[in-house]
C-alpha cells in the first residue's frame, strides 16, 4: 500500500514537472509572453488533485509564479510598462487565486480525513470497551471454565502417581492419565486464547471467516452462562454456508452479544423450555444470514428500537450492546434486524457478505 | 484401605472431565465408582437406593444438587452425601447441611482430601 502510494506520488510530481517545463518553454517562445503563463494553473490543479499537502500546493503555486515572472523578465526587463505587463499580471492573479483556492480545499479535505479517522478510532474503542464489558459479565463463567480443566489436570496427575506406585505399576492407566492431562491443558489454553482474542484491541481487519466455527466458539464462551440461566442452546439447520468477509474479533463480539442478550431475555420465562436457537443459512444477494431466536416475552412496540443507543429492557443494562452490534455489522457491509416471533420471543438476525471465491 | 465390604461410590457431575478424572483417581485408589452425568440419570438407576456414598455437584443443568438431595431424602436415602461445588456460598453450604450432607467441598476438589473424607465417612 505504502509503496503503491509512493509510486503514484512520483508519477504525479514527474508529470506536474513535465507540464511545468512545457509551459515554461511555450511561455518563453510565444509572442504572447505572460499570457501563456496562465496555463501554470494546470500545474497547480494537477498537484492539488493528486492529493499533495496544502503546503506542497502553495509551494507549487509560488514556483509557477516565479517561473512566469522569471521568463517574462528575461525578455522584457528593459521594456516600459505595456500590454505584456498586463498579461503577466492577469496570469499571476489567476495562478495566485487557483493556488489559494486549492490550498483551502486541501486543508478542508485534510480536516475531513482527520475527523473521519478520529471517528473510526472512537468507534473501535467503543467496540473494544463493549467487548471488555461483555467479558466482565462472563468473568465467573470464564473462571469456572478454566478451573474445570485445571482441577481435572491435578486429579489425573495424582491419579497417575497412584497407578505408578502400585506393586505392579499400571502403565496403560498412567498413559491414559497423561493423555487426559494433555487434553485438559489444551482445553484450558483454548479458553484463554478465545478470551484474549476478544479482549484484544486492534484496528478491525477484513478477512475470510467461517461463521459456523465462530458461532461454535461463541457458544462455548456463553455455555456456562446458559446453564446457569437454565437455557438450552440449539444450533439448527447447520447447512454449509460460504465463508464471509469481516473482522474476526468484532463478528465474534456480535455473536457473543446476541447470545448473551437472548439468554438474558429469557430470565423471567416460566412454564416453558428456555431455548435459544442459532441458525446459519445462505441469504439472497451472496450474503450469509445468522439468526438468534429466543423465546422470551418479545419487544413491545417497534422491535427495531432495540438497536437505538441507550435502549434497554434490563434494569442493569446500558443499552449500548446492540447498537454497537449494528454499527459493527453495517461497517462490514451487512444488515441487522429484529422481529418478534409468531409465538414467543424475538429473532435478531444479521447478514454478512460472502467472501469472493478467489479469496484465500 | 480401611473401607468396609467394597463400597460403591457414585459421582454425579455434568462436567465430563471432572467426572472421569475423579473416577480414574478413585479407581486408582481401589474404590469402585459409578458416574452419572446428571441427577436425573442417577435417580433413574438402582444406585439411588443401593449406593454406599454419593458425591454430587451442586450447579447442574436440569435438576441441581440441592433438588437431588431433597429427592433422595424423600425416597429415604440411607447413604452419606458429599457435596462439591464451584460456587461455595454460605447459603448453599447451609442448605446442604440442612439436607444432611456429610461434607461440603469447594471445587476444584483436591482428590486426596476427597478420598480422606470418603474414608472418614465410610470408615
Amino acid at each position: 500500500m505504502a509503496a503503491h502510494l509512493q509510486k503514484r506520488d512520483r508519477v504525479l510530481w514527474a508529470s506536474a514537472f513535465a507540464v511545468m517545463l512545457l509551459i515554461l518553454a511555450a511561455d518563453a517562445l510565444s509572442p504572447l509572453q505572460g499570457a501563456v503563463a496562465v496555463l501554470y494553473v494546470i500545474v497547480v490543479l494537477l498537484v492539488a488533485h493528486g492529493g499533495a499537502t496544502s503546503r506542497a500546493v502553495l509551494g507549487t503555486g509560488l514556483a509557477c509564479g516565479a517561473l512566469a515572472v522569471g521568463a517574462f523578465l528575461a525578455d522584457h526587463i528593459h521594456e516600459p510598462f505595456n500590454a505584456a505587463h498586463v498579461r503577466l499580471g492577469v496570469s499571476l492573479v489567476a495562478i495566485a487565486a487557483t493556488t489559494l483556492l486549492s490550498v483551502e480545499q486541501r486543508r478542508a479535505e485534510a480536516e475531513r480525513n482527520e475527523a473521519r479517522a478520529r471517528l473510526e478510532q472512537s468507534s473501535a474503542e467503543l467496540a473494544h470497551a463493549s467487548r471488555v464489558s461483555t467479558l466482565g459479565q462472563l468473568t465467573a463463567s470464564i473462571a469456572h471454565e478454566v478451573n474445570q480443566p485445571l482441577s481435572a489436570i491435578i486429579t489425573y496427575g495424582k491419579s497417575a502417581k497412584r497407578w505408578l506406585s502400585r506393586d505392579v505399576p499400571d502403565l496403560p492407566e498412567v498413559t491414559a492419565c497423561l493423555d487426559q492431562i494433555v487434553a485438559n491443558g489444551s482445553r484450558a489454553a483454548d479458553i484463554i486464547s478465545r478470551v484474549r482474542s476478544l479482549a484484544r484491541k486492534a484496528a478491525p481487519e477484513a478477512e475470510p471467516l467461517d461463521l459456523a466455527e465462530l458461532a461454535g466458539e461463541a457458544i462455548d464462551l456463553v455455555r456456562r452462562e446458559a446453564r446457569a440461566a437454565d437455557v438450552a442452546l440449539r444450533r439448527i439447520g447447520d447447512a454449509q454456508v460460504p465463508l464471509v468477509t469481516g473482522d474476526r474479533v468484532q463478528i465474534q463480539q456480535v455473536l457473543v452479544n446476541l447470545l448473551m442478550n437472548g439468554i438474558q431475555a429469557m430470565r423471567d420465562v416460566q412454564g416453558r423450555a428456555r431455548e435459544l436457537c442459532i441458525k446459519l443459512e445462505p441469504d439472497a444477494g451472496n450474503m450469509v444470514r445468522v439468526a438468534v431466536a429466543d423465546c422470551g416475552s418479545g419487544i413491545a412496540g417497534d422491535p427495531a428500537r432495540i438497536f437505538e443507543p441507550f435502549f434497554t429492557t434490563k434494569p442493569d443494562g446500558m443499552g449500548m450492546g446492540l447498537s454497537i452490534c449494528r454499527s459493527i455489522v453495517e461497517a462490514q457491509g451487512g444488515r441487522i434486524s429484529a422481529a418478534n416471533n409468531p409465538v414467543h420471543g424475538v429473532t435478531i438476525a444479521f447478514t454478512l457478505p460472502a467472501a469472493s471465491p478467489e479469496a484465500p | 484401605l480401611a473401607l468396609r465390604r467394597n463400597p460403591i461410590l457414585c459421582i454425579v457431575d455434568d462436567d465430563d472431565d471432572v467426572r472421569s478424572s475423579l473416577e480414574n483417581y478413585l479407581r486408582a485408589a481401589g474404590v469402585a465408582v459409578r458416574t452419572f452425568g446428571s441427577a436425573e440419570h442417577f435417580l433413574a438407576s438402582p444406585d439411588r437406593l443401593e449406593a454406599d456414598c454419593l458425591i454430587t455437584d451442586l450447579h447442574m443443568p436440569g435438576m441441581d444438587g440441592l433438588a437431588l438431595q431433597q429427592e433422595l431424602n424423600r425416597i429415604g436415602r440411607a447413604f452419606p452425601v458429599i457435596v462439591m461445588t464451584a460456587f461455595p456460598t454460605i447459603a448453599a453450604r447451609e442448605q446442604s447441611a440442612g439436607l444432611g450432607c456429610a461434607a461440603f467441598l469447594a471445587k476444584p476438589v483436591d482428590p486426596d482430601l476427597l478420598l480422606d473424607r470418603v474414608e472418614e465417612i465410610l470408615g
